[in-house]
């Protein structure tokens, strides 16, 4: 869009049309005379994005009525049959979508961005966001986390062990040192899943923890420098 | 994840976690459903709308884009969308907005559920739409919620187009001055 000087009879032509132009209700060369104007007169274009904005507000007034028995199952069953992913154990779930990433991440910057090794922490590349690393407890792979220079940046992790249960908390180490306590969250069977925002850039993070009730590490992932 | 942010929650559903997913549904399930409910007035048609709004949502969470507008604008634009559409599809008859259920949009009157879930840019805009002249506001939910062209609010309120026209376009544009006033305060 351009700042044009405003011509003021070209904004007083198209005012009475721009209710009607953020509804999508304006329709043929009406349309096509707003939409020239908007894309030269920011005022114009200012408002419209308004009125689109005030027409959205008005969804948010819609009742919350409860929906019926079972709903979410169909949802989610309906989901399930209709992406094209074949069923996947719960055990090899979590990995499924760490395997896809890490595979990106490997396309992206080379084999030698990754470093796996039995027995000790992974690291991922830190130079793309969301990163990823994996989650090890005693060398073996328990898990994922991701995090994401969103604003605000946030972190989210899933945890399938099934050897723990109940609360554990979640840490995160940044490049300077602090150490940031960003939630906790409930192992059921072994299994769980969370997300929270994080204090300070995704990129700050140089590792995660995840540390039982008694204080005792459970687990930990490493994000590369 | 009852505590996260919607835009967190999304962005877990956009990595696959089923968890997340389960959890976006059972925090929208009442309100897309209403949406769905309201504009369509059927609840078994209200249901097949408010699923393909989540298979859509679940689908595409990768897409959303946080700068362009909160997660439940652009869930609950979605929902609508559809509605319209199945009303469209099945060439709904006209129906009084009395008898929708979105007339009671503009009660100050909340329900306590109704409290936590609208925020209070929403508590404005419920008193704005209130101050409104009730055939602006008629005009205004049949244009902005049931998605009707100012010709067909003309024909289902047995009124000139051009009445139609300024009923909508002066509604709305109070609407707009009156909550962005509020918020400039």
């Amino acid at each position: 869009m351009t700042n044009r000087p405003i011509d003021d009879s070209r904004c007083a032509h198209v005012s009475d049309l721009l209710a009607d132009f953020a509804l999508g209700t304006l329709i043929g060369a009406e349309r096509s005379e707003v939409l020239a104007h908007v894309s030269e007169c920011s005022n114009c274009a200012a408002k419209v994005d308004s009125l689109t904005r005030t027409a959205d507000a008005l969804l948010e007034l819609a009742p919350n009525v409860e929906a019926p028995l079972g709903f979410e199952s169909r949802v989610m069953d309906r989901f399930r049959s209709e992406v094209p992913v074949t069923n996947i154990p719960r055990q090899s779930r979590v990995f499924a979508v760490a395997a896809a990433i890490i595979f990106l991440v490997v396309v992206a910057f080379g084999a030698g961005a990754l470093i796996g090794q039995r027995g000790s922490t992974n690291y991922s590349s830190a130079t793309s966001y969301p990163a990823s690393a994996r989650l090890a407890s005693q060398g073996h792979n328990v898990g994922q986390v991701f995090v994401s220079n969103g604003r605000p940046a946030w972190i989210y992790m899933s945890v399938d062990d099934d050897s723990w249960s109940g609360v554990a908390i979640c840490t995160v180490r940044y490049r300077d040192g602090h150490v940031e306590k960003v939630g906790q969250f409930r192992l059921s069977n072994g299994y769980g899943s969370w997300a929270a925002t994080l204090k300070s850039p995704a990129s700050q993070v140089t590792s995660v923890q995840v540390v039982g009730a008694h204080g005792h590490v459970l687990a930990s992932a490493k994000f590369s420098a | 994840m009852d505590d996260v942010s919607d835009e967190t929650l999304l962005s877990a559903v956009a990595y696959g976690d089923d968890r997340a997913m389960l959890n976006f549904v059972r925090r929208y399930q009442g309100r897309l459903f209403g949406l769905a409910l309201g504009i369509v007035g059927d609840p078994g048609l209200a249901e097949d709308v408010a699923q393909e709004a989540f298979i859509r949502i679940l689908r595409h969470a990768s897409v959303f884009d946080v700068r362009r507008g909160s997660v439940s604008t652009w869930a609950l634009t979605i929902t609508r969308n559809l509605a319209i559409d199945s009303n469209r599809a099945r060439r709904a008859v006209a129906v009084s907005p009395e008898d929708h259920l979105f007339m009671n949009m503009a009660s100050t009157d909340d329900a306590p559920d109704d409290v936590a879930i609208h925020s209070d840019e929403s508590q404005r805009m419920k008193r704005a739409l209130a101050t409104l002249p009730i055939e602006q506001r008629r005009a205004v939910i049949l244009a902005t919620i049931y998605g009707r062209s100012a010709a067909e609010v003309a024909v289902e309120e047995s009124i000139p187009l051009g009445t139609a026209k300024s009923r909508i376009r002066l509604g709305l544009s109070r609407l707009r001055e009156s909550t962005s006033t509020r918020e400039a305060l």
